[in-house]
């Protein structure tokens, strides 16, 4: 899976937690620039991104996980090892 | 049917909300971890099976201060042991005995608090309590594990109707622990469950909560080959097929059949469809040794080369239910997708190919039957069922429709002392969708202080005719103001329809209310996606009728001009008269 691809991917499952279009979400959208990405919704985030990646992310993965290019960052190189 | 990833269920989710039309089932999940993901699987579970429902997550660990009483239908009330306290599971200050018991009385009074602020409610679910992170040891019980346990203790001794145990166990025991918790979410985000495991519990809520609105299942149609018994009969023979407990092949369907017994024994209809010669099935049925389900269990048998769904529509017509009513049973994959393809209504499963997977899976499906209370009615539903199927046969004999009525010597009882059959009549009211005029679903202390209520009437009704008793089959409740009566209520049955015995029950509450000095009656139509029949009841009675903008149509009547269509074929008395 390339960057581009991983990133999309990010950004469509972002959409539906937070019920947003995905033209409105970018590789800088972070969790302080958007209200709803609060807590409740980053154990969302985190399960659906785990369920569609078929991956798991250990604590300190998830609480770098703030942005979206941090989240593909952390997706990336774990699918990379 | 495949499973859906969380983010699908959470668009198809929002999808369903957007489609749904009636009220929603207000539901209220009040706990002391977060819960967050249960309310997108509840919430789909719910609108998938065409129940809309919206559910609301009450502030964190505020169990006491957001339960009183409340505005919503449901409260579920989620409390982790190992918060009842701060670092319960930690141990070290619940080392004192003292202190544990002084937390375990403070549990218990919080909880019943709860309880008697929301006796309103239609349902209270309360989960059991668990010693999930410090399950002691084989030898020695945790601190946690002995609070667990009196704690349930205490919530089976609960003794209001309108609160159910959900045992979290039950899901617990059913998956791997990794798969059911996960310890990284809790240290994380305080929360131990995972969403397998939030689906699973909103998978058995479901059919409670259905239940509530009417929705469960009535019949259970089964085929006969390698369904009720291992084996073609018309093939392998008489000898061949197997579903003795003693035998490998046979002893998952044994089981099935167990099963069927106890449901029939609730009330529920069993019928058989199957492609086959009446007379192979029919010998089984009346002689092998190891058939459990006899001629007296088993309700209606359609045996015979028709495609299904016509065997099954035909099923539902003689039964006087709807087919959405109905769930199927079938071996064969074609036969399950043609009747998902023609019926889709009818809920249809296929006997897995691994049949020591069958009453594993036939169990989990059970829950479709559920029924909040069962009534002495319900253990007599099959006879019932069996002399309604009777009656259609008779029919074909003859001329015309009032001929076969008056042939029926029907009889109306209109029962004396209501408060005797109160969980009966809360029932039909909160399971007859299609004469229901109101469609006002009430619960047991609702009719006991409609009973009390001076201004209120409450007539409950039997029927019956010479084939047998139909038992309390339809109920009226009538509110009177000055010289105005309303009918607050008035519903039958799907047994006793097609009788004109709704006409001839108006026909003596009119005559009823004319001796009273009641000078006009109102009464309302609300319509639901199933009561579309009763629609022009009132009007076809010469009331007048006045829309209203939601929907509903009032309909009244001055009692003296009210001339009534006859009904001398039926009789009508009341049960002090016998």
């Amino acid at each position: 899976m390339t960057n581009k691809e991983i990133q999309e991917k990010v950004i469509h499952t972002l959409a539906v937690i937070f019920d947003m279009q995905t033209a409105k979400i970018s590789p800088e959208t972070n969790a302080r620039s958007l209200a709803r990405w609060d807590s409740l919704n980053q154990i969302k985030l985190t399960v659906a991104l785990e369920e569609e990646f078929d991956l798991e992310f250990e604590p300190e993965e998830i609480a770098a996980m703030t942005s979206v290019k941090a989240i593909v960052d952390v997706i990336s190189a774990k699918m990379n090892n | 049917m495949k499973e859906l990833t969380y983010s699908q269920i959470i668009a198809e989710n929002r999808r369903l909300e957007k489609l749904a039309k009636d009220k929603p089932l207000r539901i209220l999940v009040v706990a002391n971890t977060v819960v967050e993901n249960l309310r997108d699987y509840l919430e789909y579970e719910l609108r998938s099976h065409g129940m809309h429902a919206a559910v609301d997550i009450a502030a964190y660990d505020n169990a006491m201060q957001e339960s009183s009483r409340l505005q919503h239908d449901v409260l579920i009330l989620w409390l982790d042991t190992w918060n009842l306290a701060p670092a319960l599971h930690t141990g070290h200050l619940f080392e004192d005995p003292e202190v544990l018991q002084a937390l375990e009385k403070n549990v218990k009074t919080q909880i019943n608090t709860i309880v008697k602020d929301n006796e309103h409610l239609p349902l209270i679910v309360i989960n059991t309590f668990n010693n999930l992170l410090d399950p002691g040891f084989p030898f020695k019980k945790s601190n946690m594990q002995t609070l667990a346990g009196n704690l349930n203790a205490y919530l089976y001794s609960i003794s209001a109707p309108n609160v159910f145990v959900f045992d979290t166990g039950h899901i617990l025991l059913s998956l791997p622990e990794k798969s059911a918790i996960s310890r990284k979410q809790f240290y994380l985000f305080n929360t131990l469950y995972t969403n397998l495991f939030f689906s699973r519990y909103s998978h058995h809520l479901k059919f409670v909560l259905l239940g509530l609105k009417g929705k469960t299942k009535k019949a259970l149609i089964m085929d006969c080959d390698n369904t009720l018994w291992s084996g073609i009969v018309g093939e392998d023979g008489f000898d061949s097929i197997r579903m003795g407990y003693d035998s490998p092949e046979g002893r998952p369907f044994h089981e099935v059949q167990q099963m069927l017994l106890g449901l029939a024994r609730q009330g529920v209809v069993i019928g058989i469809c199957s492609k086959n010669n009446p007379k192979d099935v029919q010998q089984v049925i009346d002689h092998h040794p190891d058939m459990l389900l006899g001629d007296e269990n088993i309700t209606i048998k359609k045996v015979n080369w028709e495609p299904k769904p016509h065997n099954v529509k035909q099923i539902a017509k003689e039964l006087n239910i709807g087919t959405d009513s109905l769930v199927f049973w079938d071996d064969n994959e074609f036969e399950v997708q043609m009747m998902r393809e023609m019926l889709p209504e009818v809920l249809s499963f296929q006997v897995p190919g691994k049949t020591y997977e069958y009453p594993g899976v036939f169990r989990e499906q059970m829950g479709w039957f559920f029924k909040r209370n069962i009534t002495a009615e319900d253990l007599q539903k099959a006879d019932l069922y069996k002399a309604q199927s009777r009656r259609e046969k008779e029919k074909d004999r003859f001329t015309d429709i009032t001929e076969y009525l008056q042939s029926l010597s029907l009889e109306i009882i209109i029962e004396h002392q209501p408060q005797k059959h109160l969980g009966r009549l809360a029932q039909i009211s909160q399971k007859t969708n299609q004469f229901n005029l109101s469609t006002k679903r009430y619960e047991v202390a609702d009719i006991k202080s409609m009973i009390a209520d001076e201004h209120t009437d409450v007539l409950p009704f039997h029927v019956k005719d010479r084939f047998g008793e139909y038992g309390l089959t339809g109920l009226c409740i009538v509110r009177y103001d000055a010289s105005t009566a309303f009918l607050d209520t008035f519903l039958m049955s799907c047994r006793v329809l097609g009788r004109q015995l709704e006409q001839a029950f108006i026909n003596h509450l009119l005559a009823r209310l004319r001796e009273k000095g009641v000078s006009r009656l109102e009464a309302e139509y609300v319509p639901t996606p199933k009561n579309q029949q009763v629609a022009r009841f009132f009007g076809e009675m010469g009331f007048a009728a006045r829309e209203t903008n939601e929907g509903t149509t009032v309909f009244s009547c001055q009692v003296k001009h009210f001339s009534p269509a006859s009904t001398d074929f039926i009789t009508i008395s009341s049960s002090n008269d016998e």
